[in-house]
C-alpha cells in the first residue's frame, strides 16, 4: 500500500485530476461557433485526452519500476526560498524592481551559505543598482518604480 | 544582384558602417546572453537610434544585433541551462551537460564555430539564391506549414531522456499550456474561467525561463553542499581544433542545410529549425547515442541551424515583403520609416542596397568569433563566483527579462509558478525538454491544422493527396518515428543471433 | 511598524497631493504601445514620444505591454490612478471592438479620450493574377460557386476582418464565402500571393506590400492615390458598412483633472502638428488625423455604437 501513496503516484494524479477537470469543463461551456470553423476546445480537448492517457500509463510504468524521486536535503529552506522567489517576481510591479530586489538578494545570499553582512549589503544594493542605472539610465528601458519616488 | 556587390560594399566599408556593425553585434550578443532579453527586445531597443542614420545603416545596425542575440542566446543557454530566446533551446540540451562537466569554454567554442559556420553559409545563399528560395516560400501553405510542423514535433522522442512516455507526456503538457487564452481561430477566450489575464495565455518565455533557469536555482537551494559552480574552470572559448571536428563536419552541412531551408519558409522560425537539426543529429550522427549528455554535435546541431535561419528569414523578408518573424517586421517597418516601400519589387529597385544588407550580414557574422571571443574573456570572472552570487544573479536578471518581454506583471507570476512546477516534475524524472518544444510548436500546429480542415472542409486525407510536398513531409515523418524502433529491433535480433 | 506606514504615507501623499496641477508634468510620462515591440503601433508611438516629449516640456517614455489583441495593456491601465502619466495608444479595435466581443474589465466609459492622431481607411484587395476587376465581378463569381471563394485576415475581430465582413457583408456574399484567419497580417499577405486565399483588407501601406489590386476602399471620398478605385458606397455598400477607418489616440483612465486634460491636448496637437512628425508620418504611410480631447470622445463614443453593427455582421456577438 505505501507505493499508492509516494510523490510519484500522487504527482500523476494530480496531472490526471487537472486534466480530466479541464476536459470536463469544455463540455459545459458554450461557444459561439461560426460556419465550416471548428469548436475552440476541438483541438485542446484532443490533448487533454492525450494528456490523461499518458498519465495512466506513466503511472502504471511507475508502479512497477518503484524508483523513488532523490531525497530533498533541506525541505525547509527550499520553501523559504520558493515562497521568496514568488513574492520577488510578484512585488517589481507594484514596489519597484529596486524595493523588492534589495530584501530578496539579502535573502537568498543567506539561504546558499553567504553570512557575511557586509557581503551580503554590498550585493543587495550594488548588483539591483547597477541594473537599475543599466536599464533606467544608460539603455533608457525603464524598470517598474516604486510607489514612493520615480527615481528607482 | 551579384553585379551590384561592388557598390555595396563601398557602402559597408567606411568607418561609420563598420562601426555601426561592431557596436551592434556587441550589444546584441550581450543583451541576447542576458535570458528573456532576447532579440525582439534587443531591435526593439536600438529602434529609435537608427530613426536619425542613413538606410544602410540603420538595417545594419539592426541586423547585426539581431544576429548577435541569437548567437548570445547560446552563451545563457550553456551557462546557466536558461535559454536567452526560444530558438537556443535545443542548445541546452547538450550545452549544459558539457558546462557542468567543467568544458563550459569547448561547449561555447562549439557553439561559436557551429553559427559563425551557419550564419556564413546562410548569406552566401542568401546573395545568390534568393528570389528562388522566396518562390519556394510561396509552395508553402497551412497545409504544408502542418506537415513541417508535425516533423518538428518528432523531436520530442530525440530528447527524451530516460522515459519516452514522459517525454510524450511532457510534450503534451506543452501543447495544452501554449492552447489556454485566445483561440487563434474564432479569438474566444478558452480555459480562462473569467480571468482576463489570461486571456493572452502563458508567455512561452516566463514559463521557458521559469522551468529552466527558476527550477535550476531551487535544486541548489534544496542541496546542502554549497558548491563553488561548476562555472570555476571557465577561462574563455576554446575553439575546437580542426582534428577535433573529424565525422562531425557532415552534421554541421545537414544543420546547416536545414537551418537555410526553414528560415525561409515564413511562420515556423528558428526554433522549429533547431528542433528538426536536432533531431535529424540524433537520427544520424555517428555520435548519436551521446546526445543529450553533453555531446558537441548536439550543440552543433542546434546552434548551426538557428544561425542559418537568420539569414534564411531574411529571404520572404527581402522578395517577398512578407516578414518571416518578429524581427524581419521591425526591419520591413525601418525601410519604410526611411521611405522604401518594401515589397515585391524591393530587390528589383533597390539592388544595391539589398546587396549591402546581405554583405553586411556576412561581415556581422565574421565578426562573432573575434567579439564573442573578447566578450567571454571579459565575462569569465563573473562567471567564476561563489554558486550563491551566481543564482542570486540569475533570479534577479530572470525578473527583469521576464517584465521587458512584454511588461505584463502576470507574466512574472507565471514564471514563478513554471518554476515550482518544473521543480517537481524534475523530481519525477520527466523531462523538461519536451514541455518546451510542445510550448513552441503547439500554437502553429492548432493553427495550421485547423486552417487546414477549413480549407479542405473537414476532409483530412486530402491534406496528403491534394499536397504533394505535404505527404512527402509526412512520410518522412513517419519514417522518423519508425527508425528508432527499427533499429532497436534489429540490433536486438543481431544480438539474440550472436549468442 | 506604525511609523513605517505613517512614514511612507505621509511621503507618498506629499509626493501625490504636492504635486500641484500647474507643474504638471513633474516627472516621466509613460506612452504605452498595446502590442509588442517593432510593430506598426509601437513605431508610430516612439516617433510621437519625442515630439509629445518637447511640447509637454518633460520626458515621455514608451513601453510596450502585449497580449490578447491589445486587451492586456488596456485592462492594466483602466485601473490605474488618473493622473495623467500615463496614456496608452490605443486603435479602433483596442478601444471600440474587443470590449464588445470579449469579457474584458474595461468599457465605453473607462476613458478620458486625450487626442486621435492618425487614421486611415482600409481597402479590399485581391491578387492581381485574379480575374476580379470589380465588386460585381465577386458577386458573380460568389453566386456561380457559392462556398469556393476564401477571404483571410490577421485574426478574429481584427481591423483587417471587419474590412472583409464589411465588404461581404454589404454585398450580401458572406454566408457563400470561407473566412480563414491567419496569425497577423504578413502571414495572410504571403497567402493571397500564394493563392490560399483570394481577398485581404488593411490599409495603403500594406497592400503596396505585393502586387495587389484594391477593389473599393472604404472612405467618404476616392484616394489621391487610386483615382480609379471606388469608394465602398460606390460599389453598393450601404452605411453605416461604408466607412472604415483604422483610427489610434491617446487614452487615460477615466476622471483625469480638465487642466490635466487641457495640457496634454495642446502637447499633443503641437506635436501631431509638428514639422518633425509630418515627416516621419509622411514615410511610414500614417495619415495623420488630429482630435482634440472633445471631439475625440464624441467620436470615439459614436464609433463605439457604429461598430457593433459591423460586430453583428462578423458573428462576434
Amino acid at each position: 500500500m505505501q507505493i499508492i501513496y509516494s510523490e510519484r503516484i500522487l504527482v500523476l494524479l494530480a496531472v490526471l485530476i487537472a486534466a480530466g477537470g479541464l476536459f470536463a469543463s469544455t463540455l459545459g461551456a458554450e461557444y459561439r461557433l461560426l460556419g465550416t470553423v471548428q469548436s475552440p476546445v476541438f483541438f485542446p480537448r484532443i490533448i487533454l485526452g492525450l494528456i490523461m492517457g499518458l498519465s495512466v500509463i506513466v503511472m502504471v510504468q511507475d508502479l512497477m519500476a518503484q524508483d523513488i524521486p532523490p531525497a530533498v536535503e533541506k525541505w525547509g529552506t527550499l520553501v523559504v526560498f520558493v515562497i521568496a522567489s514568488l513574492v520577488f517576481a510578484n512585488a517589481i510591479t507594484r514596489l519597484g524592481f529596486m524595493v523588492s530586489a534589495v530584501p530578496f538578494s539579502a535573502l537568498a545570499l543567506w539561504i546558499f551559505n553567504i553570512r557575511s553582512p557586509l557581503i551580503i549589503a554590498a550585493y543587495a544594493v550594488a548588483v539591483p543598482g547597477s541594473i537599475v542605472v543599466l536599464f533606467n539610465h544608460i539603455l533608457k528601458l525603464p524598470l517598474p518604480t516604486s510607489p514612493f519616488t520615480y527615481f528607482f | 544582384m551579384i553585379s551590384a556587390i561592388p557598390d555595396a560594399l563601398a557602402l559597408l566599408l567606411t568607418t561609420e558602417a563598420l562601426l555601426t556593425l561592431v557596436l551592434g553585434t556587441v550589444l546584441g550578443i550581450i543583451l541576447g546572453a542576458m535570458p528573456g532579453i532576447g532579440s525582439t527586445v534587443a531591435v526593439a531597443m536600438v529602434l529609435p537610434f537608427t530613426l536619425s542614420m542613413g538606410q544602410a545603416p540603420a538595417i545594419l545596425l539592426l541586423l547585426a544585433v539581431y544576429a548577435g542575440s541569437v548567437y548570445g542566446g547560446s552563451i545563457s543557454a550553456i551557462l546557466i541551462n536558461t535559454p536567452g530566446t526560444p530558438q537556443s533551446a535545443a542548445t541546452c540540451f547538450d550545452g549544459y551537460p558539457m558546462a557542468q562537466r567543467g568544458e563550459a569554454g569547448q561547449a561555447m567554442g562549439w557553439a561559436t564555430v557551429a553559427s559563425v559556420v551557419g550564419g556564413l553559409v546562410s548569406a552566401v545563399v542568401l546573395l545568390i539564391a534568393a528570389p528562388q528560395l522566396a518562390a519556394l516560400a510561396l509552395n508553402f501553405g497551412p497545409i504544408e506549414t502542418f506537415a513541417l510542423v508535425l516533423l518538428g514535433l518528432t523531436c520530442i522522442v530525440s530528447v527524451s531522456t530516460g522515459s519516452l512516455v514522459k517525454g510524450l507526456l511532457a510534450g503534451a503538457i506543452g501543447i495544452f499550456l501554449a492552447s489556454v487564452g485566445g483561440d487563434p481561430v474564432t479569438g474566444q477566450p478558452r480555459f480562462t474561467f473569467g480571468n482576463w489575464q489570461l486571456i493572452s495565455g502563458f508567455n512561452l518565455l516566463a514559463v521557458v525561463i521559469g522551468i529552466f533557469a527558476l527550477s535550476e536555482v531551487f535544486v541548489r537551494a534544496s542541496k546542502k553542499a554549497d558548491e563553488i559552480s561548476e562555472l570555476a574552470q571557465f577561462r574563455g572559448i576554446v575553439i575546437p581544433r580542426w582534428r577535433d571536428w573529424t565525422g562531425r563536419k557532415k552534421n554541421l552541412a545537414k544543420s546547416v542545410l536545414i537551418g537555410n531551408v526553414i528560415g525561409v519558409l515564413p511562420g515556423t522560425g528558428a526554433a522549429t529549425a533547431a528542433f528538426i537539426s536536432y533531431a535529424e543529429g540524433k537520427r544520424s550522427s555517428p555520435n548519436r547515442d551521446a546526445f543529450g549528455t553533453g555531446e558537441p554535435d548536439g550543440i552543433v546541431s542546434s546552434e548551426a541551424a538557428n544561425n542559418a535561419v537568420t539569414g534564411g528569414a531574411l529571404v520572404p523578408t527581402m522578395a517577398l515583403g512578407i516578414p518571416g518573424d518578429a524581427i524581419t517586421a521591425v526591419m520591413l517597418a525601418t525601410l519604410t520609416l526611411h521611405g522604401i516601400t518594401p515589397g515585391f519589387r524591393l530587390m528589383e529597385d533597390n539592388p544595391t542596397l539589398i546587396a549591402a544588407i546581405f554583405a553586411g550580414f556576412f561581415i556581422i557574422n565574421l565578426l562573432l568569433l573575434p567579439l564573442g571571443m573578447g566578450l567571454a574573456r571579459v565575462a569569465a570572472p563573473i562567471l567564476r563566483m561563489r554558486e550563491g552570487f551566481m543564482m542570486t544573479g540569475v533570479v534577479l536578471l530572470c525578473g527583469v527579462g521576464i517584465y521587458f518581454v512584454r511588461g505584463n506583471p502576470f507574466d512574472l507570476l507565471v514564471m514563478g509558478f513554471a518554476g515550482v512546477f518544473g521543480f517537481i516534475l524534475r523530481r519525477q524524472g520527466v523531462p523538461m525538454a519536451p514541455l518546451v518544444i510542445g510550448m513552441v510548436l503547439g500554437p502553429t500546429l492548432e493553427l495550421t491544422l485547423r486552417q487546414g480542415l477549413i480549407l479542405t472542409r473537414g476532409d483530412m486525407t486530402s491534406f496528403a493527396t491534394d499536397h504533394p510536398i505535404a505527404g512527402v513531409l509526412f512520410v518522412i515523418t513517419a519514417l522518423a518515428l519508425a527508425f528508432p524502433i527499427v533499429r532497436g529491433t534489429l540490433a536486438r535480433r543481431r544480438l539474440s543471433k550472436t549468442t | 511598524m506604525n511609523y513605517v506606514s505613517v512614514t511612507t504615507g505621509v511621503i507618498s501623499l506629499i509626493l501625490s497631493a504636492g504635486a500641484a496641477v500647474a507643474e504638471f508634468p513633474e516627472r516621466p510620462i509613460n506612452l504605452i504601445a498595446p502590442f509588442n515591440a517593432g510593430g506598426g503601433t509601437d513605431l508610430l508611438l516612439r516617433g510621437l514620444a519625442p515630439h509629445f516629449a518637447e511640447a509637454i516640456g518633460g520626458d515621455v517614455f514608451v513601453s510596450n505591454m502585449a497580449g490578447g489583441s491589445g486587451t492586456v495593456a488596456a485592462s492594466a491601465l483602466q485601473g490605474q490612478r488618473a493622473d495623467g502619466y500615463q496614456l496608452g495608444y490605443f486603435s479602433i479595435t483596442v478601444s471600440t471592438i474587443q470590449p464588445q466581443i470579449r469579457d474584458v474589465p474595461y468599457g465605453v466609459d473607462s476613458w478620458t479620450p486625450i487626442c486621435s492622431v492618425a487614421a486611415s481607411p482600409t481597402l479590399l484587395f485581391t491578387s492581381a493574377d485574379l480575374p476580379y476587376m470589380s465588386a460585381e465581378d465577386v458577386v458573380a463569381a460568389v453566386k456561380a460557386n457559392p462556398g469556393a471563394l476564401v477571404y483571410g485576415s490577421s485574426g478574429a475581430g481584427a481591423m483587417t476582418h471587419l474590412t472583409t465582413v464589411a465588404a461581404f457583408a454589404g454585398l450580401d456574399i458572406i454566408d457563400d464565402m470561407v473566412h480563414l484567419p491567419f496569425q497577423g497580417s504578413g502571414p495572410a499577405v504571403q497567402a493571397l500571393t500564394a493563392g490560399t486565399i483570394q481577398f485581404f483588407g488593411d490599409t495603403e501601406i500594406l497592400m503596396q506590400r505585393g502586387d495587389f489590386r484594391p477593389l473599393m476602399v472604404f472612405n467618404n471620398e476616392r484616394l489621391e492615390t487610386y483615382p480609379d478605385v471606388p469608394t465602398a458606397a460606390e460599389a453598393g455598400i450601404e452605411a453605416p458598412l461604408n466607412e472604415l477607418y483604422l483610427w489610434g489616440g491617446l487614452f487615460a483612465p477615466a476622471g483625469v483633472e480638465p487642466e490635466v486634460v487641457a495640457k496634454l491636448e495642446s502637447a499633443c496637437e503641437e506635436a501631431v502638428s509638428s514639422d518633425g512628425f509630418n515627416e516621419f508620418a509622411a514615410n511610414s504611410g500614417t495619415v495623420i488625423n488630429y482630435r482634440g480631447a472633445s471631439e475625440f470622445d464624441a467620436f470615439f463614443r459614436a464609433q463605439y455604437e457604429a461598430n457593433s453593427v459591423l460586430i453583428e455582421a462578423a458573428g462576434l456577438n
